[in-house]
Order: structure tokens, then C-alpha cells, then sequence
């Protein structure tokens, strides 16, 4: 079953994806929209070893060409960022949520949207004065759990 | 991203070399072809019509002042410009045309001074081109074509549009470095993020 594990502290530029454990890198966008209403959508959008782009579900098709790195972040650097982690193999009744290593119950809903800017490539990237802060970058995670007395409670994740 | 990386720095240094050379390669052209500091930018002045065949000159190649090189200016406008000068010596020397020109340097001395001497004697260097080099920031000989056949040279000047010039350089030159420096931050930074 694939783990898809999220570590960030809010920021764009301090977000680490894991897949299978694997760090990965050249990630473009990641959606993810899980309700208990039987909603499933777990999409990825990344820039592949061979420069295409690629779009996958996370859980349910094989990511082709992904780009992997090794660990940029020291532990302790980890250890300063949350970490939500999804283990699932696509279906609502194997999905397993984890924020920090601890397993999460009464999720109604679990909404993640990361989508990193399109930036100046090649010398336009070289000549522009502005520093790593894609113009559009996109961050926004939220779950909704239910309480033992039926009432609902939403949080943001980072 | 260390290819990405060094692709870069390849692009930057283009860039140097294209921007120096769009500066100071017309100028080292013009010295090669010269070969000697004595021009012709002369030969614009109306001469007499001339219907014979073109002169040839005994004289060897190598030996032969160069026609370019220096501006021509009115004895008037060299007057107005340098005042008396302190010492006025004569010489003769062959013009590209293959023609014994006397030539009368107008000494002033000063840094302008050694300059012209350079320039008379052929003595240039490519170095001259370059923004470093305090010769970058002065024109070239000025020469005053007399009456009697005999040719003025007037000392360069300084020029203030060769100093923006070389301010132009030096601050694309800097900021060249700074953006360098700035793109290996930006390098580390990427490296804690998934996201491109």
C-alpha cells in the first residue's frame, strides 16, 4: 500500500514530499480531497526525469519518471515541520491518516492543495531579481474531524 | 541541477563576453587594422579629383602609418581645445597612402601625452581597450590637416562617454557576481522543497 507523507511548515520553500519514503523533487502540484462521503481525489502533478510533466493518481497508478532525491533535511529540521502522512491503496476503507506519526480518527474530510508556481526557467530565471518565492505559490491543507458529542472541528494541518 | 547549474554559469560568462565585446572588439578591430596610430579618417577630406591610376608605394607595408585612428578636427577647434602648447616637435613619416607627411605633436604633457606617443608610435596594446586600463577612458590622437600638406596631433581627451561606458561594464560586471552568488542561495533554498 503507498505512504504519501506531506513535512512542511506552511511554507512552500520548507516542503518535503515522501513516496514510499522516498523524498521527491521536481513536484509541481498535489491535490488531495478525501471526504467520508466516498469523495477519493489524490493528484499529483510533477516534472518527470525526462523534463515531461506528468499527472497521477497517487494511490492507485504507478508515478513513471518520478524524481527522487536524498533526505535534504537534517532530523532535526524534520522534527520542526509537521508531517501528514496517507497510507492508502485508493479506497476510502484503507485510508489511513497520520499527522506526526499519530493515527488520526473521526477524519470527515481531509483537503490538501500544494501547487508550487510556474517560474522563469533558463535566463529569464537567471536575470530575475526576485528571489526563490514562486508568484502564485499555493499552500493550503485543512481536515475536519467529528467529536465524540457529534460536533465538528477544522483544522488547518501546517 | 548541478548541469542546470553549470549551464548557468556558461550563459553568464556568454553574456560577459558578448557585452565586452560589443564595447571593445570594434575598437581592437580598428588597432589590428591600423597596425600604427595614424589614420585614415583622413581620407574623407575632399582631395583633388585624381584620373590617374592609384599610387603604389615602395614603401614596405610595416612601416607605413595606419588610415585609421583619430579624429579629425578644424585648427581652429584645436586651438580653442589646447591652448599653446608646451612643446611642438616635428617628424616625417610615411601616411597609408605611401606619402611622407611631416607631422607636428603638440606636447601638453600628462597621461593624455604618453598616450599620443603610444598611439605615434604604433605602441597600442589590446589592454588599452579594456575598462581596467585608464587609456580605455581617452579618445584617440586628434589631427589638424594644414594647408602645406603637414599634419597637426593633438593629444587624446579624456571622454566622458567612455567612462559610462566603463561604469556600464563594471556595474554589469557586479551585478553579474551578486546575481551568481544570489543563484546558489536560491539553489539551497530549492533544495528544501519538493516543489520546483
Amino acid at each position: 500500500m503507498p505512504t504519501f507523507s506531506i513535512s512542511s511548515n506552511g511554507r512552500l520553500e520548507k516542503t518535503v514530499v515522501f513516496y514510499n519514503g522516498e523524498q521527491l523533487t521536481g513536484l509541481k502540484e498535489i491535490y488531495i480531497n478525501i471526504n467520508e462521503e466516498g469523495n477519493f481525489e489524490a493528484i499529483i502533478q510533477y516534472q518527470g526525469t525526462d523534463k515531461k510533466i506528468y499527472v497521477f493518481n497517487i494511490f492507485e497508478d504507478y508515478l513513471i519518471n518520478l524524481k527522487t532525491t536524498e533526505p535534504t533535511l537534517t532530523d532535526l529540521e524534520l522534527e520542526s515541520l509537521i508531517t501528514l502522512t496517507i497510507e492508502s491503496d485508493g479506497n476510502l476503507e484503507n485510508t489511513s491518516v497520520f499527522i506526526d506519526d499519530e493515527y488520526q480518527e473521526g477524519v470527515v474530510s481531509l483537503y490538501v492543495h500544494i501547487k508550487g508556481a510556474d517560474n522563469k526557467d533558463g535566463i529569464r530565471k537567471f536575470l530575475s531579481s526576485k528571489y526563490y518565492i514562486p508568484d502564485t505559490p499555493e499552500l493550503f491543507t485543512e481536515i475536519i474531524f467529528r467529536n465524540e458529542d457529534g460536533s465538528i472541528d477544522k483544522e488547518k494541518i501546517f | 541541477m548541478k548541469a542546470y547549474n553549470h549551464l548557468r554559469r556558461f550563459f553568464g560568462t556568454v553574456i560577459i563576453f558578448f557585452a565586452l565585446s560589443i564595447f571593445i572588439l570594434p575598437d581592437f578591430a580598428e588597432a589590428r587594422r591600423g597596425g600604427g596610430s595614424f589614420g585614415g579618417s583622413r581620407s574623407f577630406k575632399p582631395r583633388p579629383a585624381q584620373t590617374a591610376k592609384p599610387k603604389t608605394s615602395n614603401v614596405p607595408r610595416q612601416q607605413r602609418t595606419s588610415s585609421f585612428g583619430g579624429t579629425r578636427i578644424s585648427k581652429e577647434q584645436a586651438k580653442a581645445k589646447y591652448g599653446i602648447p608646451k612643446k611642438v616637435e616635428q617628424t616625417k613619416r610615411v601616411d597609408a597612402n605611401g606619402n611622407q607627411r611631416t607631422y607636428n605633436i603638440h606636447n601638453y604633457d600628462g597621461y593624455a601625452n604618453g598616450l599620443m606617443t603610444g598611439y605615434l608610435l604604433g605602441h597600442t596594446s589590446w589592454l588599452w581597450m579594456m575598462p581596467f586600463h585608464p587609456a580605455f577612458y581617452y579618445s584617440k590622437p586628434y589631427y589638424v590637416e594644414n594647408e602645406d600638406g603637414s599634419i597637426d596631433v593633438y593629444p587624446p581627451t579624456f571622454s566622458i562617454m567612455r567612462l559610462l561606458i566603463g561604469i556600464a561594464l563594471f556595474s554589469f560586471v557586479i551585478w553579474l557576481v551578486y546575481r551568481l552568488i544570489l543563484a546558489n542561495r536560491k539553489v539551497k533554498k530549492q533544495q528544501n522543497s519538493s516543489f520546483v
